[in-house]
């Protein structure tokens, strides 16, 4: 099916891979960017990114090959440590939460780092193109990239769909929400992972540094044009799978890699949203205050 | 022979409850009853634990020693017969919900939180809107309403869940007089047709004026019963560590 569709592009083969392969991974993080936006997680997704790199790094060490899957597996894994050690930090350091994240996010990308120098000084013929976990590669994608992460993206969003009003009112109002009788603590430990598993698709394509940025950036683009959450979500993935597909191609004509790229875009549609948009704009604002003083 | 008198549970008994935050003891052993069908306020100094006390009797409270019941029952068997309505800065701001969609979150505990509203959900939730005057309101973004249409909203969304008892924090902060007034008009209606309302606030003068009950709070229960009972100088003299105001006529 997949191949159909890239055949079905009017773009050579390698083009409409990195094109496909960038739209899925911009359209679930941009759909499941809100979790991390409106729960004021941002920051909490940036230092999971950074975590990928070391799980990323002994993944190789142990198998000794660069499976994807088994790549992805060893990302999944450190993503969630370092989650859950910024809980532990928080809980029982009593540590305000930019203080863990802080501390998370510097000790895990420290150790990915160390981790990826050793095996490129490691003389493995095999490591060739680990380091683009770092800054993101669109140009090595494959069609069985691209499947594995529409399966795991479609189910992501279809947790997403069937517990929307969930997550909805426990992010917007969780004191309501848990006296009506839901524990929010399993809402927020769903949502936790959701956001981890957008991080760990995306990382590859637009690199464990910047992969935050495709999750906040669309939100934001989005949200300047939108007063509902079901409207949000699908449109800031909208937004995602644009600059991913056009940062993808862009980055592999320009062979410069990818998460610059795409963020440097992400970040340009943002700052037009927040400026231009038409009623929640800076512009559009500036203009009310102006007939109504003008009144 | 005698007949039994069925009374009415009460709207809301603590029984020894305590709490910490951070180490911090806030409610020391506090044991109140609170009568139903009346409007109750729960008033006291900045940290006397009034958030905390209501916040701990509807279970929002990790560390809590003691026994709760809301109407003569514990939570897990009143949740749907029990609205709250939190501080406004405990709700995310700059959230992309719009009015209606606050108080269709009413129906949720009757419905189900996967299931479809029904034309009798929707029903209700347009009667809500209407009686606190936001019925025009409905698809505004919350984030671009005043605070004191923020609070019908909310107050909107208790309605349409038809509960019993309404618990409200601080309801009236940036909120306008006469939102205040309209506010206290409608709590007070509830409150003649047997419903229980019990706001957590400051302004001891509305109390006096508008509240059936009173719970003075410092850490433990100095006062409680009718207002002009519970906010005399010597009680507010013990909350306070002076009195506050005048408030004699």
């Amino acid at each position: 099916m997949i191949g159909w569709l890239l055949d079905a592009l009017p773009l050579s083969y390698p083009d409409a891979v990195v094109v496909v392969g960038t739209a899925v991974v911009g359209f679930v993080a941009g759909a499941l960017g809100p979790l991390a936006v409106l729960r004021q997680r941002s920051m909490f997704g940036d230092a999971m990114s950074h975590g990928t790199l070391a799980g990323v790094a002994v993944a190789f060490l142990v198998t000794g090959a660069k499976v994807p899957e088994v790549l992805l597996l060893g990302a999944t894994i450190s993503a969630a440590l370092a989650a859950f050690a910024m809980i532990a930090l928080e809980r029982t350091g009593r540590l305000r939460p930019d203080a863990a994240i802080g501390v998370v996010l510097s000790v895990s990308l420290t150790l990915g780092i160390v981790l990826l120098t050793h095996i490129a000084g490691s003389g493995n013929s095999e490591q060739a193109g680990l380091n683009s976990y770092l800054l993101g590669q669109a140009a090595g994608l494959t069609e069985r990239d691209i499947v594995l992460a529409l399966a795991l993206g479609a189910a992501a969003l279809a947790v997403l769909l069937v517990g929307f009003r969930l997550v909805r009112s426990a992010t917007f109002d969780p004191g309501f929400t848990s006296v009506a009788g839901v524990p929010t603590w399993a809402v927020d430990a769903a949502s936790t992972g959701l956001l981890a598993l957008a991080v760990v698709l995306g990382v590859r394509t637009v690199g464990a540094i910047l992969m935050v940025a495709l999750l906040v950036a669309p939100v934001v683009t989005a949200r300047q044009l939108t007063k509902r959450l079901s409207t949000l979500v699908p449109l800031s993935g909208a937004v995602g799978a644009a600059c991913g597909a056009v940062g993808g191609v862009l980055s592999g004509r320009a062979e410069l890699p990818a998460g610059p790229v795409i963020v440097l875009l992400a970040t340009a549609v943002a700052v037009l949203s927040v400026t231009f948009a038409p009623r929640r704009g800076i512009v559009a604002r500036m203009r009310r205050r102006r007939t109504r003083v003008a009144r | 022979m005698t007949t039994t008198v069925v009374r009415p549970p009460s709207a809301l008994a603590l029984h020894e409850v305590s709490a910490s935050y951070g180490g911090r003891t806030v409610l020391d052993g506090v044991s109140v009853e609170i009568p139903p069908a009346t409007l109750s306020a729960v008033v006291g100094p900045n940290g006397a634990g009034k958030s905390t006390m209501v916040k701990a009797a509807l279970g929002l409270v990790p560390s809590v020693r003691g026994h709760v019941a809301l109407l003569g029952e514990p939570l897990r068997r009143v949740r749907r017969r029990v609205a709250y309505v939190p501080q406004q800065d405990s709700v995310a701001q700059d959230f992309p919900i719009t009015a209606v969609q606050v108080v269709e979150m009413g129906r949720y505990p009757h419905r189900g939180w996967l299931r479809r509203l029904t034309r009798h959900d929707d029903e209700l939730v347009a009667a809500a809107m209407e009686q606190v005057n936001v019925a025009d309101l409905a698809d505004s973004p919350i984030d671009e309403l005043s605070g004191g249409q923020r609070q019908r909203v909310f107050l909107a969304r208790a309605l349409a869940q038809g509960a019993d008892l309404i618990i409200l924090d601080e309801p009236f902060t940036a909120v306008d007089a006469r939102t205040e007034s309209a506010l206290l008009e409608v709590l007070t209606s509830l409150c003649e047709n047997g419903r229980s309302v019990i706001a957590v606030h400051h302004d001891l003068r509305t109390v006096l004026d508008r509240f059936d009950h009173a719970v003075l709070l410092a850490g433990t229960v100095i006062a409680a019963g009718a207002p002009a009972d519970v906010l005399t100088a010597e009680h507010l003299e013990r909350a306070y560590g002076m009195a506050p105001l005048a408030l004699n006529r």
